[in-house]
């Protein structure tokens, strides 16, 4: 049998309704309220009756009540499943949802609002909770946009700098930081460095939220002491750090009633301008809520770092890529353009040309005197002009350095240095082991990062130090090349009327290095005269005293043999037995002076030329064979014969006579021909100039040129012995004076001639002989070529003159009338050698 | 687009009236106006609209940057006057809405005759020695309320159209809703809204205006009407007997009578 339901009435069903109920008047006056709602909110019904519901709400219900719920009572009676938060007596929230329905009294009295409150905790949490994720995927759908917003302009950026910019948007927009800061990883200094300010350095042991973020490699948050937060994140490529990103959540916003200028802004800080339009007056600025960070914000933030490192990255690469190829094509430049500069201190002075103000502001070399780094430097060079002559590096200093050069650490270090203010660097030049002295860089890239690191500098050092002294040994090498080539090409011919030789030297143009080409004259015997042209393979140093060796070969061997085809066998025997001088070429013929037989031979050379009386050209193309120490050409020496007729000329030269780039060679000989045939009339004194500018106009060729030119005299000599007494003279003048006369010497000239010959031999007969007049003085006269020459010679003792004034007279007198004076004083005797030039007489 | 299809005006009366035109506040849309602004039709051309993101307005000519300052609505405004061609015009706004008629009559004062301002406040934040009915943090709570009742208000706001005994003509009419509001729209609204400080802007009016304040309201207290009358230059202040927010809505005759009256004079 059914238990009977229990008693109900009106009055418990109301008061212990399953929810809320309410009585309202219209205005919002509580007109009653059940025992349910009291239990919810803890009010007692003394405290609600007579005052507005609105005191009960919340103010975000208070407002809605207002704004929302009566209006729509009063347009269509009822609202329905309205969100609606109480105020409990304890001051805690009831979250309810409120039904509520306007009835309108009858007549006469007012109307009423109805409404019944249900608890929506758990409903409004899991709404809250479900407007937070979708709020939370909507900001997370906006900061991916702005993260892959960052990342395209990252991959986008060329200059370390430039990362800042993204990286200030992406924790502006989003995640609303107060500032964004970029720290860049100093690894030299084991610290962290604010991006683009200048001074400010944070240890990687400091115990600041940056630090710690750079040696966990993770995101670590730090609560300020103000309340404030901050949140930093590592810059990671491959798990290396490259730097962090510091977003700063203040704790509150700043006064807006303070100026903006008035308030330091770091660099990197969020604009804190207004993002909307405002007009028609100033909005209130969102205060701000108390942050806290999802572990979606912190993945966020972890990429960010992680897309900012690999951007530094690729940066870095970029960077250094881009340095390496700028370095490597600087030091690339700098050896070219020292290469071809000419000189030690030409070299010098252009690297410090070079060096500004690509690598630095100021460049400075000072070279040491003798090694000795206490001493005044011996020369410098520095670029651009500094006033009060450049710097003066201490001793110390020096010290450092040089025992830094000398003690060849590679690369050899840097020394920075700061005198008066100014930084400077000094490193040390050296080669092969040796200081040469110091370069010194100061201003322009030195003092910064840029493109200029350590190891380009002593690169640079080292490449300089060796151009340097490249150019000082070539240097040496040149001048003792040039000595040597000098002293075997000066024209101390014997002195003999039966021949004359004039010889020419050109350098080639474009070179400072001498060649090997050489020319010698010199006797065979005492009836024979020996002459050569030779061109030794290569140039400098080597090739001189190659050259050198050479020539006093042919000299000794020509002495000791017989005839142009035993020297040669000789010379190859030489040229194998030392290693210089191999394929080395050379036209050498002997002149018998009496019968005028010449013998000849080339090895490996081109033709002697021979002109004959009246300009008729022939190269002689016989006995012709291959350069010395060519292997097969040592057995087939051959020498060719023939007569020249008195009068001829004979020219010797080296290939750089002939030759000009992009011409037959033949063609050259054949110029030569005419040119020596267009000459014939020439004297011989000036042959050698004009033949040479004929052949090479403009100076020179682009190989070394020599040249030897003989002329056969057409006529005998005059020859006499005269005997040592002043008696014998008046016979000897008139012999003489008869002679030249014959030759067609004028009147004039002969007197002269004959004058100063008798002043000769008699200053020999007085000071050689003493007048002992058993012994005689030797004259030999020719005439050639528009001038005569005279040769006195004796085989007595010097003795000093009684008087400086009559000796000095004599002498004096011979000079004013000849053109050429040279007296040899030897053990053996005195030769003058005399020589004017006379109208008539020769060609 | 037109202002008139944008912003769902309605027009009743006589083409040729004076103009009178009512513009609703946060909240709700034009029918907060029902049962006043029909009143007016006899002798005015009525113009009722709805601000964009309200109501029937088209929602998307809502930009989140543009309706970011009450001007935004203050263009609107002036804008459907001028399509309309509308002068001397009669403006009556409700709570925000008598913000955003005042600007628009400080920029163009040619067009407006007269302005009716009801429950109106330059400012709902105290500030110093300012009482504006709220404290910083209460409206931050309201901001925030408003985002946890983001599906709670759109619960509520869903059309629950009941046979109405005391009003039973307005049934088919309110089919569709009354003060449909997008809730993203009207959390930003109430933002501006709440946030907004148009104190300098009460002293440019030079219009004759009539000042509506209820005895008791939560939202615009009577201080704030105070403060409006002394700083309104030359303005009227009616305290109406009506409590709340909404007397257009609670007072419908009182609210007409004291609108009516000031349509009258001068």
């Amino acid at each position: 049998m059914p238990e009977p339901l229990p008693e109900e009435n009106a009055e418990d069903l109301y008061d212990s309704a399953p929810c809320g109920y309410l009585t309202l008047l219209p205005d919002g006056t509580i007109v009653r309220v059940n025992r349910t709602f009291l239990q919810w909110t803890g009010w007692r019904r003394d405290q609600l009756a007579g005052r507005r519901v609105h005191e009960f709400y919340a103010v975000g219900s208070r407002i809605w009540h207002e704004t929302h719920l009566a209006p729509l009572l009063h347009m269509q009676g009822e609202v329905r499943e309205a969100a609606a938060e109480f105020r409990r007596a304890d001051g805690s929230r009831l979250d309810a949802f409120v039904n509520a329905v306007l009835r309108a009294g009858p007549a006469g009295s007012q109307a009423l609002v109805r409404m019944t409150v249900f608890d929506a905790k758990e409903r409004r949490t899991y709404e809250r909770q479900l407007l937070e994720e979708r709020r939370s995927a909507e900001r997370n759908a906006t900061r991916v946009r702005l993260l892959q917003e960052m990342v395209v302009r990252c991959a986008a950026i060329e200059r370390v700098e430039e990362i800042v910019a993204p990286i200030v948007r992406v924790g502006d927009e989003a995640f609303a930081a107060t500032a964004t800061r970029v720290w860049l990883l100093d690894p030299a200094q084991a610290a962290l460095r604010p991006l683009g300010v200048a001074d400010e350095l944070l240890s990687l042991d400091d115990q600041a939220p940056e630090a710690r973020a750079a040696a966990l490699l993770d995101v670590v948050r730090h609560a300020e002491d103000d309340g404030g937060l901050r949140l930093v994140s590592p810059m990671l490529a491959d798990q290396r750090v490259l730097g962090v990103v510091s977003f700063v959540f203040a704790t509150d916003r700043p006064d807006p009633s303070e100026p903006q200028a008035a308030r330091p802004r770091a660099y990197g800080e969020n604009e804190p301008g207004p993002t909307r339009p405002r007009a028609y007056g100033e909005d209130e600025p969102a205060r701000p809520r108390p942050r806290a960070f999802g572990e979606d914000e912190i993945e966020l933030m972890r990429t960010v770092g992680r897309q900012a490192g690999q951007a530094l990255e690729r940066i870095r690469l970029l960077e250094e890529t881009t340095r390496r190829a700028w370095q490597s094509g600087f030091l690339a430049r700098l050896s070219r353009d020292l290469d071809e500069t000419v000189g030690f201190t030409g070299r010098a002075m252009r690297l410090v040309e070079l060096l500004v103000p690509d690598v630095a502001g100021y460049a400075q070399i000072d070279l040491d005197a003798a090694g000795d780094p206490a001493g005044e430097p011996a020369w410098r060079a520095s670029a651009p002009a500094r006033p009060g002559g450049g710097w003066t590096i201490p001793n110390d200093v020096l010290a450092t350095v040089h025992a830094a050069g000398r003690s060849g650490a590679a690369p050899a270090a840097a020394l920075l240095i700061t005198i008066d203010g100014e930084r400077a660097l000094v490193l040390p030049l050296r080669a092969r082991n040796a200081m040469l002295g110091t370069l010194l860089l100061a201003g322009g890239e030195v003092s910064g990062a840029g493109h200029v690191g350590p190891e380009f500098l002593a690169d640079l050092a080292d490449r300089a130090g060796l151009s340097l002294d490249n150019a000082r040994l070539a240097e040496r090498d040149r001048e003792v090349a040039h000595t040597l080539q000098r002293s075997m090409l000066s024209g101390d011919w014997p002195a003999d009327p039966r021949y004359h030789v004039v010889t020419a030297y050109r350098p080639a143009v474009h070179t400072l290095e001498v060649g090997g080409d050489w020319y010698d004259v010199f006797a065979t015997s005492a009836e024979s005269v020996g002459i050569v042209v030779g061109d030794v393979v290569g140039r400098g140093l080597h090739a001189a005293s190659a050259m050198g060796q050479l020539r006093s070969a042919v000299r000794a061997l020509a002495t000791a043999h017989d005839g142009p085809a035993e020297v040669l066998r000789h010379m190859d025997d030489f040229v194998s037995h030392f290693a210089a001088g191999q394929m080395t070429t050379l036209a050498y013929a002997e002149l018998a002076l009496d019968s005028g037989v010449l013998r000849y031979a080339c090895a490996g050379h081109p033709p002697p030329l021979l002109v004959e009386p009246g300009g008729v050209p022939s190269f002689l193309w016989e006995a012709r064979s291959g350069p010395l120490g060519a292997s097969a050409a040592g057995r087939a020496r051959s020498e060719a014969m023939l007569t020249v007729p008195r009068g001829s000329r004979l020219v010797l030269y080296t290939d750089g006579l002939v030759e000009r780039r992009g011409e037959r060679f033949h063609h050259g000989l054949d110029r030569l021909a005419s040119a020596a045939a267009a000459h014939w009339q020439t004297p011989l004194g000036l042959l050698a100039t004009e033949l040479s500018d004929a052949m090479l106009p403009g100076g020179g060729g682009h190989d070394d040129m020599c040249l030897l030119a003989l002329d056969y005299t057409d006529a005998p000599p005059f020859r006499t012995e005269v005997p040592a007494r002043m008696q014998a003279l008046a016979g000897f003048r008139a012999a003489l004076d008869a002679w030249l006369g014959e030759q067609g010497v004028g009147d004039y000239d002969r007197f002269g001639v004959v004058l100063a010959t008798a002043e000769a031999v008699a200053n020999a007969i007085e000071h050689g002989y003493g007048h002992d007049d058993a012994r005689t003085v030797g004259v030999l006269a020719q005439v050639d070529g528009g001038a005569v020459s005279v040769r006195v010679s004796d085989t007595g003792q010097w003795r000093p003159p009684r008087t400086a004034l009559q000796r000095g007279r004599g002498l004096a007198l011979i000079g004013r009338l000849m053109d050429e004076l040279v007296i040899d004083r030897g053990t053996g005797g005195t030769t003058v050698l005399m020589r004017r030039r006379a109208a008539g007489g020769g060609r | 687009m037109s202002a008139v299809q944008r912003n769902n005006i309605r027009l009743l009366g006589p083409e040729d009236a004076p103009a009178i035109v009512f513009a609703h506040g946060f909240g709700c849309d034009q029918n907060m106006w029902r049962f006043v602004a029909p009143r007016f039709a006899d002798d005015h051309r009525v113009v009722l609209f709805d601000h964009v993101g309200a109501g029937n307005s088209d929602l998307g000519a809502y930009d989140a940057q543009r309706y970011a300052s009450l001007g935004a609505y203050a263009d609107d405004l002036l804008e459907i006057l001028r399509e309309l061609d509308l002068r001397g015009v009669v403006f009556v706004g409700h709570s925000v809405a008598a913000m955003i008629g005042l600007l628009a009559a400080n920029a163009e004062p040619d067009r407006f005759a007269k302005l009716v301002l009801v429950g109106p406040s330059p400012r709902y934040i105290d500030d110093h020695d300012y009482y504006g009915g709220f404290s910083a943090g209460e409206i931050d709570e309201l901001l925030d309320s408003l985002d946890s009742n983001y599906l709670g208000w759109s619960a509520a706001m869903a059309p629950v159209i009941m046979g109405n005994a005391d009003r039973p003509e307005l049934g088919e009419e309110l089919s569709n809703s009354f003060c449909r509001t997008d809730p993203a729209i009207a959390r930003q609204f109430a933002e501006v809204t709440f946030r907004s400080d148009n104190r300098a802007d009460l002293g440019k009016v030079s219009v004759p205006t009539l000042i509506l304040q209820c005895s008791e309201d939560v939202i615009a207290p009577r201080e704030v009407g105070a403060y409006c009358n002394a700083n309104i230059p030359g303005s009227t202040l009616i305290v109406l007997h009506a409590t709340g927010h909404c007397p257009n809505l609670s007072a419908p005759d009182e609210t007409f009578a004291a609108i009516d009256g000031f349509l009258r004079t001068g």
